[in-house]
């Protein structure tokens, strides 16, 4: 806690570690908060075939090992602990009165229960799965319900599931599933697919993926285990049950703000607000990737802001020097 | 008839052409080149990912990603785009390609110092990217040619590894930003070098030196260095785009936080945009935006869905 770190960056995905590449290259010697569930949201993702420059796919875990690596060989370090607390609250330094009131008193950010702290930060954390929160939904979780197939996939050979979205998420997951389970039905609620054309085509291929439209779970049913679920149809209005051993939701993503809470600017659904590319309200504090894009959320469009949120860090600390 | 024709032939461009021919959009892209910019960098080490690629190699490896998805190349040079009812017409070498939306990422290049000797030391000690290759320069003896933002830039990320840094100025300043001056001049291995003008670079197979010309005593002198620096800011060449988008004073086209521009249906990303940063892996993260942009155009327009936010998400489920 001793020293002031130059930069210290919150969270470990592609936007993360592509600032703390860049940052360690301009020798700001970054510290990056990885959390103790590092690499973000591609470490739970199989191939992924559309980071440009890799041609022939990459495995998500691979390639965030990669980033690592990456960025530690330029001098970054990795701490692999959560944000428990962030401080960023100025206090003006008498010694700053000469100095355009820039220079004051570093952030401070938890990692666990050690505290560090830093003249910039790099919010970097990103976004989490959401569930449909249904009280049902929270018993069964990993009991038969899951947001996660590459996680817990394997658990559910030869059975009879369904997976919960419609979006390339929701087509991923039924894909992937297809490997172990013997039937994956897609339940969609709208009577279209938000899935990119590639995916929808893919899913409707494999012939063991069915796809149901207009059709939303209201309840999960079952004893120790998961065994079936109530789904109601928009269009009838009528509900059946249905035997089914294993749920996957893929219904989109919250993002992971709850430690900024009432430190920074935070829109009506928790995303940070920039200002001006990658700056935040609070000068000093910069943002990057899915925690402030809910709209593009792609591995390369949060690296492309990483590296913009570098190089701004980089001009904001020459400016603060003076 | 296209779905979309992308204009530029580098990372920006097919990085697009992958995320446009994933939503499965017909695609073509129609650039002068491949590799643009990044050719003239032989070795990149700040692409995530990738620990280390040559410039031309990385732009390859992404057009065969598009390609792999059904991408079109064609190696032209577009010289004009027009619209013609509600779709667009690009011409390149005579002939005529239409499309339903455009997605500008043609690049710009960094300004040549125009001396003899340039031409066959770049990427040999002559760099025009100080983020790039300032590293390289380390415990070496480098000059930056230029007076301005960029230049003060390069100078102090030049000075964190090189031995010496001069910068050259025709005056006795620079014109940058004053913090930036304040913070160079600050640095104890920055020299600036007043009243000198570059002459010709010197060097057989990599930069040793350089012949200046004193502009007060009219006196030739050599400085050896390893390494230059070329800051003297980009070239837009924005003659096909100039008389159908916005461009800004410096020739780069205005765009919007989602990546399109002052025409409905007309995308840009990458190095020709009004975009203050100049990296592969930010021209990598904006073409795609620029496809996903213009995929949501393409479907709002025939009354489909087209990409959906989280939020919409989240207010629908409620």
């Amino acid at each position: 806690m001793d020293k002031v770190h130059k930069l210290i960056i919150i969270g470990s995905g592609p936007a993360g570690l592509t600032a703390a590449l860049y940052a360690a290259r301009a020798s700001l010697e970054p510290v990056v908060i990885a959390g103790l569930t590092f690499g973000g949201q591609l470490m739970i993702t199989t191939e992924v075939e559309n980071f440009p420059g890799f041609e022939h796919g990459v495995q998500g875990p691979e390639l965030m090992q990669k980033m690592i690596a990456q960025a530690e060989r330029f001098g970054t370090k990795m701490v692999y602990e959560d944000a428990t607390k962030v401080d960023f609250s100025r206090l003006p330094a008498p010694e700053a009165a000469g100095n355009g009131g820039q220079a004051s008193s570093p952030f401070k950010v938890w990692a666990g229960e050690t505290e560090y702290q830093a003249k910039s930060v790099i919010i970097a954390t990103g976004a989490s799965s959401m569930w449909l929160g249904l009280a049902s939904e929270e018993h069964f979780r990993g009991k038969g319900i899951s947001a996660c197939a590459t996680c817990d996939g394997f658990f559910f050979k030869e059975k009879n599931i369904i997976v919960i979205g419609g979006g390339d998420a929701a087509m991923e997951e039924a894909l992937y599933l297809t490997k172990f389970a013997s039937k994956v039905t897609v339940l969609n609620r709208g009577d279209k697919l938000r899935a990119s054309q590639i995916m929808v085509d893919r899913a409707k291929a494999n012939p063991k993926i069915s796809i149901e439209y207009g059709k939303s779970v209201e309840e999960f049913l079952g004893a120790e285990k998961l065994s079936a679920v109530k789904i109601k149809d928009a269009t009838s209005g009528t509900v059946e049950e249905r035997a089914i051993e294993g749920a996957f939701i893929a219904i989109g993503h919250k993002p992971n703000t709850e430690v900024f809470r009432g430190q920074i600017e935070l829109d009506e659904k928790g995303y940070i607000v920039p200002k001006d590319q990658t700056k935040t309200n609070v000068e000093g504090i910069f943002v990057a990737g899915d925690v402030r894009d809910y709209r593009y959320r792609q591995a390369v469009t949060a690296a492309g802001m990483g590296c913009m949120a570098a190089l701004d860090v980089e001009k904001y600390l020459h400016m603060d020097q003076g | 008839m296209f779905d979309v024709i992308i204009v530029g032939g580098g990372v920006a461009a097919f990085s697009a052409a992958l995320f446009a021919a994933r939503r499965g959009l017909k695609t073509l892209v129609i650039g002068k080149d491949v590799a643009g910019q990044a050719n003239f960098t032989d070795l990149i080490e700040n692409f995530p990912g990738i620990e280390e690629i040559g410039g031309f190699e990385l732009v390859s490896a992404i057009r065969g990603q598009a390609e792999k998805f059904g991408a079109e190349f064609l190696q032209a040079e577009v010289s004009k785009i027009k619209a013609a009812g509600d779709s667009f017409v690009a011409a390149a070498y005579g002939k005529q390609y239409k499309a339903q939306s455009i997605i500008l990422a043609y690049g710009k290049t960094p300004l040549d110092l125009a001396v003899p000797g340039e031409q066959e030391l770049k990427g040999k000690g002559v760099s025009y990217c100080a983020t790039c290759d300032g590293p390289l320069f380390k415990n070496k003896i480098v000059a930056i040619a230029g007076i301005g933002d960029i230049a003060a830039d390069a100078g102090l990320v030049s000075a964190k590894f090189a031995q010496k840094v001069y910068v050259l100025s025709k005056t006795d300043k620079l014109v940058a930003h004053p913090a930036l001056i304040k913070a160079l001049f600050k640095k104890k291995n920055v020299e600036l070098l007043s009243f000198v003008q570059i002459q010709q670079l010197l060097g057989e197979n990599k930069l040793t030196g350089m012949e200046l010309l004193d502009l007060k005593t009219g006196k030739q002198r050599q400085l050896p260095v390893d390494g230059l620096l070329v800051e003297l800011g980009y070239v837009v060449d924005s003659q096909m785009a100039r008389n159908i988008v916005k461009l800004d004073e410096r020739e780069q086209i205005v765009i919007n936080s989602d990546q399109s521009t002052s025409v409905p249906g007309i995308f840009a990303a990458g190095d020709a945009t009004s975009r203050p940063y100049k990296q592969a892996v930010i021209s990598a993260g904006e073409g795609a935006a620029a496809a996903l942009a213009c995929y949501d155009w393409l479907m709002r327009r025939q009354g489909n869905i087209g990409l959906t936010s989280d939020w919409t998400k989240i207010k629908k489920l409620k």
